[in-house]
């Protein structure tokens, strides 16, 4: 489904923020990325869809990162944000779900339905004419999953979904996704949804991939989880 | 916990004529600035504008004590300027000043294109022209870069303050000899405020992220007509100013003439105004005095006001 | 900044009659009225007295808890208004002789007050107009009117970005301030400020203009990553589209323009 290919990409400031990254994806496979803070899974998020181009190769499905395939690519790769403040920008929950769908050049109609849809799916049907800006966190949480949903994507790239929610909250992105059948590439620090959710998982450390294999085998080896902080 | 700034003019302060004037000047600058901001810059100036004009919204609540009860605050012009260059800061401003008069009637609808023009347009020339002649002039050490920010914010304010009285002389509503040394001098002060805090903001993004400073070559040349402007404003607003306020009733003539001012009653302008201070004969004297009695007047106001307004925020 | 978010935070939920009614056609009235308070000469005071009943007609309609408007009719720009009061004093016009005691005297000019007066009733009228129907009209409403009334679609997408991250970050400011506040002793209640100089002090609030400056920077990046994620391609899109005004309404906006004109000829007149 995925392909990344010896990627490598530095900010403004010169340092590398990922180095020689190469890893592929299965069509509905879940996989999490795990790893300390400046880690680069963001960083590394941010390249499944050519927000961040660095060096080096993505491929979704058939198709390479390139500025011809961008659109296609951004509608088969969902992406959702750490922060739901930076993902729910417009003054309503409707408008912000309805964003990606304008910007496809859906009807209307169809634009409606999809959006009530997602909704439901994140369980906040009735939030459509409220401001982003007055929901609870966990709620801020299910929309912007939503904003991404109701563009039915193959990929679904989440960066830490469950950071700062109460454990309520917490359940309920749980059980969201593991619910959705989409291919999932989850970045966290969340071992414990790690272990209920994901059979595979990566960790990165560095800029670098330091581990990629079976979460069972990864969590029972105390060593490597501590060597690169995941455990305290 | 705020302390009023007498910049926005409120409806009613402005003649018909002034505000619509003032309006057709904004908007012609707002639609080059929008024209700029669309072609120039790259489409992720959008969110910037936007975002950006939230945070000097939220940072004009930020206030510190000056002395005597006045307090420093922003108004954000300058600091605008310097992050992100001349056109967006006209949009920053102009959504900054379009919102609060809109949704917290913070200055007037009808009086929103005088307001525009002086806090929008005359603040952002004001504060390129200024920044850029320094960074001229001293270049971009430390000091210069903090003198710099200093005096972009200090001279924004002041000339947009002058901008305002100006507007309310030729309205009518305010003689040039009472509007321009109150208003002018108490933005003196303010400008005090703005330039501290502006200083302070460049100081930190100095060492946190220098590079945003440094602004960008190609920025500057499509850049040149409101660095002009900037100069133009400056110098007529500084030379104006005085001559309006020692001869007010010249002001309001030539007002009059041009049809600013609709008063059927007022016929009463070839009387020379003075203020009655025992013992002051002479008429250039009284009229300085008249300016320096409207400002204590103003000031001892706007301390009485500011201490009720600390108290009570202080109860809370 | 002058004002209090909190006192004028603007809209008020309400499904009365001015609610309800198009966000065009309110902000047609809101021009129509302060453009013609605007005109109304000096001293016209039974014109002022009619469009003081506009006013609460309009406020009737709101429905609006009279207790809250009135809170909000008591903010006026005070600052800007001394700049008005020291003219009142000069040998203007026809103006009187005070003499409390001897040897202290000061003239009171009878049509400079008059002036006075009629400009501050005349600005107190149209704040608290704009008032009333900005607290009936949601914000998402004035922009769409705004909008269908020509307002560039940049600004229009630049306004209500700006409207949403508003509150976000005034969320943030509270913080910094609680923490500043927090972490320094100042005398409640007085101007006495302990810890450190002007120049310390400023530095401090600028340090804290800085960061949210750089906050809102790194944000509005991400916004932007966002917006691309979800397909944004440097065109402003959105799927709001007017419904066009009907006959009833077009005909109440010349009726407005029509009683706007009859009431500043009734004005001149009565001044002549
Ligand atoms: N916008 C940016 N500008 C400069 N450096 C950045 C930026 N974003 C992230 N970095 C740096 O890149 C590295 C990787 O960051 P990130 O991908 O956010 O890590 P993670 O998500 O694993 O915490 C860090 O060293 C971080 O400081
Ligand atoms: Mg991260």
């Amino acid at each position: 489904m995925i392909s990344i290919n010896d990627l490598s990409f530095a900010y403004d400031d010169g340092r590398m923020a990922i180095e020689h990254v190469s890893l592929d994806f299965k069509p509905g496979e879940k996989a999490a990325l795990v790893g300390p803070n400046g880690a680069g899974k963001t960083t590394l998020l941010l390249h499944l869809n050519g927000i961040l181009r660095g060096q080096g190769s993505v491929v979704v499905g058939e198709q390479a990162v390139d500025d011809r395939t961008i659109k296609a690519i951004r509608a088969r790769v969902g992406l959702v944000f750490q922060s739901p403040d930076d993902q729910l920008f417009s003054s309503s929950v409707f408008d912000d779900v309805a964003y990606g769908l304008v910007y496809q050049g859906e009807e209307k109609i169809v634009i409606r339905e999809k959006v009530a849809q997602a909704l439901e799916v994140v369980g906040m049907p009735d939030s459509q004419a409220r401001s982003p800006y007055h929901l609870s966190l966990g709620e801020k949480k299910r929309v912007a999953l939503a904003t991404v949903l109701c563009m039915q994507p193959e990929v679904l790239a989440l960066d830490e979904p469950t950071a700062g929610l109460d454990p309520r909250g917490r359940r309920g992105i749980l059980n969201l996704l593991a619910d959705l059948d989409q291919t999932l590439i989850v970045a966290t620090h969340d071992l414990e949804m790690v272990r209920e959710i994901f059979p595979r998982v990566i960790i990165m450390d560095a800029g670098r991939v330091v581990y990629d294999g079976e979460t069972q085998a990864a969590l029972a080896d105390r060593a490597l989880l501590e060597a690169h902080g995941l455990i305290g | 916990m705020k302390a009023p700034v007498p910049m926005h003019i409120p409806d009613g302060f402005l003649s018909v004529a002034v505000s619509g004037i003032l309006w057709v000047v904004s908007l012609i600058f707002i639609f080059i600035a929008l024209k700029k901001a669309g072609k120039e810059i790259d489409e992720s100036r959008l969110p910037l504008v936007g975002v950006l004009a939230a945070a000097i919204f939220a940072g004009q609540m930020l206030n510190f004590a000056v002395a005597g009860g006045t307090s420093g605050h922003l108004l954000g012009a300058a600091l605008a300027v310097l992050l992100v260059g001349p056109w967006p800061a006209v949009l920053v401003m102009t959504s900054v000043v379009t919102v609060q008069a809109l949704v917290f009637q913070d200055g007037g609808v009808l009086t929103l294109g005088a307001n525009l023009f002086n806090m929008a347009i005359v603040g952002v020339a004001v504060a390129y022209f200024v920044s850029d002649l320094f960074k001229h002039w001293f270049g971009d050490k430390r000091w210069a870069t903090l003198l710099t920010a200093f005096a972009a914010g200090w001279f924004s304010i002041f000339i947009a303050a002058l901008a305002a009285s100006l507007e309310l002389a030729f309205s009518g509503t305010s003689p040039a000899n009472i509007a321009i040394p109150a208003m002018g001098g108490i933005h003196a002060l303010i400008g005090i405020g703005e330039g501290l805090i502006t200083l302070g903001a460049v100081s930190l993004i100095m060492s946190s992220k220098p590079q945003l400073l440094e602004k960008k070559a190609e920025e500057k040349v499509g850049s040149s007509f409101v660095w002009i402007s900037g100069l133009v404003l400056t110098v007529v607003l500084l030379i104006i100013s005085p001559l309006a306020s020692s001869k007010p009733d010249g002001l309001e003539w030539v007002a009059e003439k041009l049809g600013f001012l609709i008063m059927a009653q007022d016929a009463s302008y070839h009387i020379i105004p003075d203020y009655v201070l025992p013992g002051i004969q002479n008429e250039a004297l009284a009229t300085i005095m008249a300016g320096a009695v409207g400002v204590v007047i103003v000031m001892a106001l706007v301390l009485l006001l500011t201490r009720r307004k600390t108290s009570q925020t202080a109860k809370h | 900044m002058p004002v209090d978010i909190e006192q004028r935070a603007s809209y008020e939920y309400g499904d009365s009659l001015l609610h309800l009614c198009d966000a065009r056609i309110k902000i047609t009235l809101l021009m129509v009225y302060l453009i013609t308070t605007a005109l109304l000469p000096v001293g016209a005071w039974a014109v002022y007295l009619l469009m003081g009943g506009v006013l609460l007609i309009v406020a009737v309609l709101s429905e609006i808890p009279a207790s809250l408007l009135l809170k909000r009719a008591l903010l006026l720009e005070v600052p800007i208004l001394l700049v008005l009061i020291p003219q009142i004093f000069l040998k203007t016009g026809n103006f009187i002789e005070i003499n409390p005691w001897s040897g202290f005297a000061f003239s009171l000019s009878l049509t400079r007050l008059e002036r006075v007066a009629s400009l501050l009733v005349r600005s107190w009228l149209s704040l608290q107009f704009a008032v009333i129907i900005m607290s009936a009209t949601r914000f998402e409403d004035v922009l769409a009117g705004l909008r269908a009334c020509g307002l560039p679609r940049m600004l229009t997408a630049i306004f209500g970005l700006m409207w949403r991250y508003l509150y976000v970050l005034l969320d943030e400011m509270h913080n910094l301030t609680q923490a500043r506040r927090a972490r320094s002793s100042t005398l409640q209640g007085s101007f006495k400020q302990a810890g450190g100089s002007v120049w310390w002090r400023a530095q401090v609030t600028g340090g804290m203009a800085g960061m949210l400056m750089l906050r809102s920077l790194d944000r509005s990046q991400r916004i932007y990553q966002a917006m691309q994620a979800r397909g944004y391609d440097g065109e402003i899109r959105s799927e709001a589209a007017a419904i066009p005004l009907t006959k009833a309404q077009y005909f109440s906006i010349a009726a407005f323009i029509l009683a706007g004109l009859l009431m500043v000829l009734l004005a001149n007149g009565m001044a002549a």
